[in-house]
């Protein structure tokens, strides 16, 4: 197990109380079937691993209120969207690079854009 | 014709795993038929929506797998070792208890408390219900073995290896609540994948150590549990276990090395294993193929599926392809092509021999045969499907298309794959209504062949 987990610790990286409580709304709605963190969710929604760079605090806070498309309204609290908004956030800052941040090798490997 | 000796009879709890998923199975279909055209075409107003049915779809097709390799190992561990079962009441009593829970998982599901984790989305207090099962389990299995006497064929290897490893990976699958990982998302990630990954390495174990078992029992080769080969493809397992969830971890920004050394195993142990089933059919006879012609079939479809499955996962396994693909449907079609072409397969041919390898399957007719090609059509063509559903998400999704636009320019593709599925149902049902109807009004064949 602390092989496997080697590499995942990184500065700044654990959660505080906002991001837990939103990772706990997270849980509780079933965020897991539709969308994906790291890879791991359903494929309804887009993956949410860097919705917060790519979307914005403001659009997110009006998709989790109202839902959208396929989305639901799910009837969130206040503070259960200021914590999923937080929890993203998280997300974002130990996500793995954008597209536009890397380039491929001809012979299959990634590796980041000079 | 070969001659069968009747030897021990199966034990009415084995039977009634064996049932129980059968029933699990058909309700699984159904359930991801639902999911798909709940997928196609949304209804986020409606009460009982897709983040409903793809948990239930899912949590069923887990249970379908263990219950289901549950009843055989219960069903044929008497004649593998020798020895009556070690206790039929507790047998009974884990039947019960599997049945109670899992019912009450299915309720919490359906009226919406969830757990919120992938795969099994139900509230973490039933984890406690399912250690309790698998421990009845192993005290049956344990007990029945420590009567007989070694040295063991491969297939008790591997299904003791499967039951403690259900134990190590369900553990750590559950490792999600401590601070120390909830409180990480990437380590959290990596622990998710690797504990998941390794479950599907204890039930392969199980799976693959049943399928030896009928193998040997088809073959008539009594030394072909002990062979080298045999005890290769032991290892090879047992390495992959601990290392195949390497290949999802792709995306999560742990360390690099592992998932090359992961996949490396993972591969070499899907060739391993049709290689065998490819050798087992070639050393087969014309009369034991179609005396045993339902779970030859199964077996043989299970090797097909599995050249398949190898060629997609080469492909994923390269960074780049795994890099753009992973998270879109080619993942889908991964865990499809496994999980219905390789473990249902087997799982069906097995049930097939349980319950009528005594008398010979060659009765069990038409049905069965257009229920088989129907179930492998229908599966290719769902597998095709999802590879380019993913292989169009995939290529949009980069140049930063909307995802709910995808999904709209997809819907056709994905009206085919509803259909595929419903094929899918269909030609199971037909197999298995007619397994489980023929067993139920002729009773008789409820024993291992020789």
């Amino acid at each position: 197990m602390f092989v496997y987990t080697r590499g995942t610790e990184r500065p700044g990286q654990a959660l505080s109380e906002t991001q837990m409580e939103g990772k706990l709304a997270w849980q509780k709605h079933n965020c897991s079937a539709c969308h994906q963190r790291f890879g791991l969710g359903g494929y309804m929604g887009p993956d949410l691993t860097r919705a917060y760079s790519r979307k914005g605090e403001a659009y997110l806070k009006a998709v989790l209120e109202f839902g959208v498309g396929n989305m639901p309204k799910l009837a969130l609290s206040d503070d259960e969207i200021d914590g999923l908004v937080a929890y993203m956030k998280a997300l974002d800052a130990c996500a793995p690079p954008a597209r536009e941040e890397v380039t491929f090798t001809w012979y299959g490997v990634v590796k980041p854009r000079e | 014709m070969v001659r069968s000796r009747q030897t021990t009879r199966v034990t009415w709890p084995a039977l009634g795993f064996v049932y129980l998923g059968v029933g699990i199975l058909i309700a699984t279909l159904a359930l991801g038929c639902l999911a798909m055209f709940h997928f196609a075409f949304a209804s986020p107003g409606s009460r009982f929506t897709f983040q409903h049915s793809r948990p239930l779809h899912v949590s069923l097709a887990v249970a379908w797998i263990f219950g289901t390799v549950i009843g055989l190992v219960y069903a044929v561990l008497p004649s593998a070792t020798g020895r009556p079962l070690f206790s039929k009441r507790l047998a009974g009593f884990h039947l019960a208890w599997f049945v109670f829970f899992g019912l009450a998982i299915v309720v919490a599901l359906a009226s919406g408390s969830f757990g919120g984790r992938e795969y099994w989305a139900f509230p973490p207090i039933f984890a406690i219900a399912i250690l309790v099962s698998w421990l009845l389990f192993a005290i049956n299995f344990f007990g029945t073995v420590r009567r007989g006497k070694g040295p063991y064929p491969v297939y008790v290897w591997m299904w003791m290896t499967g039951i403690l490893g259900f134990f190590f990976t369900y553990g750590e699958s559950l490792l999600w609540m401590i601070p120390h990982f909830s409180g990480n998302p990437i380590r959290e990630a990596t622990v998710q994948w690797k504990s998941y990954g390794s479950m599907v390495g204890s039930w392969n174990m199980l799976i693959y150590g049943t399928q030896f078992y009928i193998m040997k029992q088809i073959e008539g080769e009594q030394a072909s549990g002990f062979s080298k080969k045999a005890f290769f493809f032991y290892f090879l397992s047992l390495t992959n276990m601990m290392f195949n969830w390497g290949h999802h971890t792709y995306p999560v920004p742990g360390s690099v090395w592992i998932d090359h050394v992961a996949y490396v195993i993972s591969l070499t142990e899907l060739a391993f294993f049709v290689k065998i089933i490819a050798d087992w059919s070639k050393r087969l006879d014309a009369a034991r193929k179609h005396r045993h012609n339902t779970s030859y079939r199964f077996f043989v479809a299970a090797e097909w599926w599995g050249y398949l499955n190898l060629a997609l996962a080469l492909l994923i396994s390269i960074p780049a392809i795994n890099w753009m693909t992973h998270g879109t449907h080619i993942t889908v079609a991964h865990a499809m092509g496994s999980t219905i072409g390789i473990n249902t397969m087997i799982l069906i041919g097995a049930v097939s021999y349980v319950l009528h390898g005594g008398a010979g399957q060659e009765h069990l007719g038409w049905q069965v045969s257009k229920g088989f090609w129907l179930t492998q059509v229908s599966l290719l063509a769902f597998f095709l499907s999802l590879v380019g559903a993913g292989v169009y998400n995939a290529v949009h999704e980069q140049s930063e298309v909307q995802h709910t636009m995808i999904l709209f320019q997809l819907k056709p593709v994905f009206g085919a794959a509803l259909v595929a599925g419903l094929g899918i149902a269909a030609g199971m049902f037909l197999v298995l209504a007619k397994l489980v109807w023929t067993h139920a009004r002729h009773p008789i064949p409820q024993t291992e062949p020789v």
